[in-house]
């Protein structure tokens, strides 16, 4: 399991990121996006780069750190392979530590998260599946995924509610 | 009882087993419920309703999307193949998900997805290509969209169908697990409750045990502590579990110093522990048991002082949780030992002084018959002579005088000879008239001087001949009949006989009245008492030792009777004696005339007398002399040993008591010297009367005793004894003289007889077997004449003539140093001449 290595040279990078860039001059600065933005972050967060948003080009996410596990869903046909930032990290780099999350997706479906779902160990926004990109056919680009297999606490409805693919938006609330 | 508890047990087992399975039931069933909750709680569906629903939504999404870039209301084609995108990514979901599995078996639902992942594989090229070369497949694409409309909506509708059974499937189950967990719950309750039961009677069942358990050995511990014999109970290897208060006030150690300790070195003495470690480690060994369950023993304990005292030991064996344990009841009974030994002391002191007495009695008859021994010898020599009329009166009275006190003291001698055992009694046919009739007869001349007159009578039918001892019978009336006589003056005296049959013969009551005095009846039980005497009676001629009745009493008690008085003062008495006689043939008058030696006519005899005694040793010659026998006198043992060495004599006549060498000494000396004397009979001459002593005069070889004063009817039968016929003579040998038996058990009583005679047939046999056994190249001769000669002096005590003959003829061949082989033979013959003498003596002797 690389889920800590991941962590840790996401922090390792980041605190890299905040000693030698030179516009770091106020921690609640993110790096600006160069490709596509794939997630905006609004609400409650301390770090922004877009106004009050924190937005997000899959360079960025896969800087944040990289997690893979494997585990069946429901959805899917086998045994399949998960790469992404850990909830955790991402909550860690915006500054948030309490409260909810609402996840929305492309389609428009939105779930509460609570904030206390990231933890080690726990769900990851997947950028990848089975070493692929995910195409929005594919329900990419973005996928919160739980490792089901590995915690029955993961076998239940409401977690499968809150996996949600498609995943754009993100707004924290208290 | 027993299938009661039987039954009780196997129920209790039977609750038991049923709540272990009712318990096994329910764990069992308890884990199918909570496998089955498990299962619940991990759902195995997202919100399928709202996906099958969003099929639709973003089918339309689609579709508004196209047909409102076609009507241009909107102008980028992007928001198209979004759309596209989400509705694809969405039938990709269906196509693969794990659960729509299900689902996707159903045919209609396969179909329709069938035919929409047509249509998206189709429209793919179209959305991926250019904007231009899309724009120009839009109307294409918008056709297929609206193709695809009906398959969409039987997709969500059917997918809702399934998928609401399925949920009411799954509402079934859980209220079938809740139905299966209720009855669970009931199965384990249900089982809990049994498990309650059965714990509930187990619990009561043991309170209720531990209850009887407490109280009885509560009260085993009281009995234990009350006890007021000691209570102590030791292990298999010995050491001590209990030990009582009463162990402990009695060994003086305290139970918590002695509690595991081995119990042989608390209590056993010294002496006694190597045989009770012996015992213990041979029950460990063999379990045999020697002491443990065999009643009461007495044996000696210590105590923790080391006083050694006396316990009645009493052991049990019983079996406990730790093993086999003994239990000791011990009681001390130094007390009780004490008291005993007391009284055995009193006894032997009581004994003492009762020998002591006879002694004292027989000592003063001697010394009282020896003078009265010469006073009436003299007088019946005087009376030889020529007297006076008045002179011969004189002698007569000295001579019923003299004869008075001899009565007297014979009367002293008997109580002390049946005091010493002397007295048995051996029944013969007895003519009871006749009896009586000679007591009567012998008393009447004593009773007509009294003016009295004598009778008797029976009393309804006589019996004739009864076994009884006539000798004792006729004492005892005697003693009755002179009693009356003596406290009777001018009156009657009656003898009545009774007699009532029995089973076994008869009881003989004899009556003796008189009209006499009588005596008070307070004084009855008295009269028949040694020495006593009633404060009156008539003339003090008829005084009297007191004795009589006692002497009475001794020999209706060994009749086996009984003897009483009533009387009154004035009144008379009658004095009783009853006895049980068995019947009896009657017999010829053979026996009666047997004593014939006083008119047998004794050859004239050469006698020795041994006495140191002046004028008892005159009388006794003179006596000889005038019956005409030749007399040598010797004055004390010494002389008459003289005497017995230089010639022979037919008797020796010996007194006891001398100075120098006394009678028995002189006696063994005649004996073992190989003399002319070493087989002549000696009689010993003695008022020593006593058994024991005439045992002792036998033993050293005496042929028998002459009582002093000396009987000259007795004398004549000695003197006309076969024993003293010379050897030569003697042709008609019988194997034993039938005499000599009679006056042996006579004179010594049977019982020291078959003693005497016990110890002489063993020395017989080994003498014999002696005789004939010497060693090769020594002469025997000097040995078997030693050897005969001293068994001839033992067997002619017992009247065994053939055998003394057989024996003096061995002798005679010894001494004379005859022919060895010769010798040898007759040894050989005396033995077969001994096998019959002594069948013959065993009859006679062995009672």
């Amino acid at each position: 399991m690389s889920t800590t290595q991941g962590t840790l040279s996401g922090k390792l990078a980041l605190v890299a990121w905040i000693i030698f860039h030179p516009l770091a001059a106020g921690a609640n600065d993110l790096q600006m996006p160069t490709g596509d933005v794939v997630l905006s972050v609004t609400g409650n967060i301390a770090a922004t780069n877009d106004g009050n948003a924190a937005i997000f080009d899959e360079d960025m996410l896969r800087a944040l750190g990289e997690t893979t596990f494997e585990t069946t869903t429901i959805w899917t046909d086998g045994v399949q392979s998960f790469t992404g930032v850990s909830l955790k990290d991402l909550l860690d780099e915006l500054g948030v530590d309490n409260g909810t999350l609402e996840a929305r997706a492309l389609n428009d479906y939105a779930v509460e998260i609570p904030v206390s779902d990231a933890v080690d160990g726990g769900p990851i926004v997947a950028y990848a599946r089975n070493n692929n990109a995910m195409s929005i056919r594919d329900k990419g680009p973005l996928w919160i995924v739980y490792p089901y297999d590995s915690n029955d606490d993961y076998a239940s409805e409401t977690i499968y509610s809150r996996s949600i693919w498609q995943l754009d938006r993100i707004d924290v609330q208290d | 009882m027993e299938n009661l508890r039987q039954s009780y047990v196997f129920r209790n087992l039977a609750i038991a087993f049923a709540a272990v399975l009712g318990i096994a039931v329910a764990v069992y069933l308890g884990g199918e419920v909570l496998r089955k909750l498990n299962l619940l709680e991990t759902a195995a569906s997202d919100n399928v309703q709202w996906t099958l629903s969003q099929v639709e939504v973003e089918f339309l999404d689609l579709d508004l999307a196209t047909k409102s870039y076609m009507i241009g209301d909107i102008d980028d084609l992007d928001v198209i193949r979004r759309e596209f995108d989400i509705f694809y990514s969405r039938i990709g979901t269906l196509s693969e998900g794990d659960l729509y599995l299900g689902l996707r078996n159903e045919t209609t639902f396969a179909d329709a997805l069938a035919t929409i992942r047509g249509f998206l594989e189709a429209a793919v090229p179209i959305i991926d290509s250019t904007d231009s070369e899309m724009e120009a497949d839009l109307p294409e694409l918008s056709r297929d969209i609206d193709a695809i409309r009906l398959p969409v909506r039987e997709l969500s509708a059917t997918g809702l169908t399934y998928f609401a059974e399925q949920a009411d499937m799954r509402r079934g189950e859980t209220a079938d697990t809740l139905a299966f967990l209720a009855a669970v719950t009931l199965a384990v309750l249900s089982a809990l409750a049994l498990v309650s039961i059965v714990l509930f009677r187990v619990n009561r069942i043991n309170v209720q045990r531990a209850a009887t358990i407490e109280m009885s050995s509560r009260r085993m511990a009281t009995i234990v502590q009350s006890s007021l014999d000691a209570i102590v109970a030791v292990d298999r290897a010995g050491r001590i579990i209990e030990f009582s208060a009463a162990a402990e006030e009695i060994f003086g150690h305290r139970k918590s110093d002695v509690v595991g300790r081995d119990m042989g070195e608390i209590i056993v003495p010294d002496a006694l522990r190597g045989a009770h470690e012996a015992g213990m480690s041979r029950y460990r060994e063999t379990g045999e048991k020697r002491v443990a369950g065999k009643g009461r023993i007495n044996v000696e304990a210590i105590r923790a002082d080391g006083t050694v005292f006396p316990v009645e030991i009493s052991i049990q064996s019983a079996d406990s949780s730790d093993g086999e344990i003994f239990v000791g009841f011990l009681r001390d009974i130094s007390r009780r030992v004490a008291a005993e030994r007391e009284l055995v002391e009193a006894r032997d002191k009581a004994v003492a002084g009762e020998k002591a007495k006879s002694e004292f009695l027989a000592v003063m008859s001697h010394e009282m018959r020896t003078p009265l021994n010469g006073l009436l010898g003299t007088l019946s020599l005087l009376k030889d002579t020529r007297l006076t009329s008045k002179q011969a009166d004189y002698v007569d009275n000295l001579q019923v005088s003299g004869d008075l006190l001899l009565s007297h003291i014979n009367d002293v001698l008997d109580v002390t000879k049946y005091e010493a055992g002397a007295l048995t009694i051996k029944p013969v046919p007895t003519d009871l008239s006749a009896l009586v009739q000679n007591v009567v007869d012998s008393q009447r001349d004593l009773g007509s001087e009294a003016g009295n007159t004598i009778q008797w009578r029976w009393v309804g039918e006589p019996l004739h001949h009864v076994m009884t001892e006539p000798m004792r019978l006729s004492q005892v009336l005697i003693n009755l009949v002179g009693n009356a006589v003596k406290f009777t003056q001018n009156g009657t005296i009656t003898i009545e006989l009774l007699a009532e049959n029995t089973d076994t013969g008869a009881d003989l009551t004899i009556l003796v009245q008189d009209t006499g005095i009588g005596i008070a009846p307070e004084d009855i039980e008295r009269m028949f008492q040694d020495f006593a005497t009633a404060d009156t009676s008539y003339g003090r001629a008829r005084s009297g030792t007191g004795l009589g009745l006692g002497i009475a009493r001794r020999l209706v008690t060994a009749l086996g009777g009984k003897i009483g008085a009533e009387s009154e003062l004035g009144e008379g008495s009658t004095f009783w004696v009853r006895l049980p006689v068995t019947l009896a043939a009657p017999v010829g008058k053979t026996r009666e005339t047997a004593a014939t030696a006083d008119n047998h006519h004794a050859e004239r005899r050469n006698v020795l007398i041994i006495e140191d005694n002046e004028i008892n040793r005159i009388v006794l010659k003179d006596m000889l002399l005038a019956e005409g026998h030749r007399v040598t006198e010797a004055v004390d043992g010494l002389e008459g040993v003289d005497h017995a060495q230089q010639q022979p004599f037919d008797l020796i006549l010996t007194d006891i008591s001398m100075p120098v060498l006394d009678g028995i000494a002189a006696t063994q000396v005649i004996r073992e010297k190989h003399g002319p004397n070493h087989t002549t009979p000696i009689y010993a001459v003695t008022a020593h009367a006593m058994p024991d002593e005439i045992n002792r005069f036998l033993q050293a070889g005496m042929s028998g005793v002459l009582a002093k004063p000396i009987n000259r009817a007795e004398l004549r039968k000695i003197l006309a004894s076969r024993q003293l016929e010379p050897t030569q003579q003697s042709t008609q040998t019988v194997i034993v003289n039938e005499k000599s038996v009679e006056g042996l058990r006579r004179d010594i009583g049977i019982e020291t007889v078959s003693n005497l005679y016990r110890k002489f047939r063993t020395d017989a046999s080994t003498i014999l077997n002696d005789m004939s056994e010497h060693p090769p190249q020594t002469d025997p001769r000097p040995k078997i004449g030693h050897l005969s000669h001293k068994l001839a002096g033992s067997a002619s005590i017992f009247g065994a003539e053939e055998f003394v003959q057989s024996l003096r003829d061995i002798e005679q061949d010894a001494t004379s140093n005859e022919d060895t082989t010769l010798i040898l033979k007759k040894v050989e013959a005396a033995k077969g001449v001994w096998k019959s003498t002594e069948a013959v003596l065993d009859r006679a002797f062995k009672e």
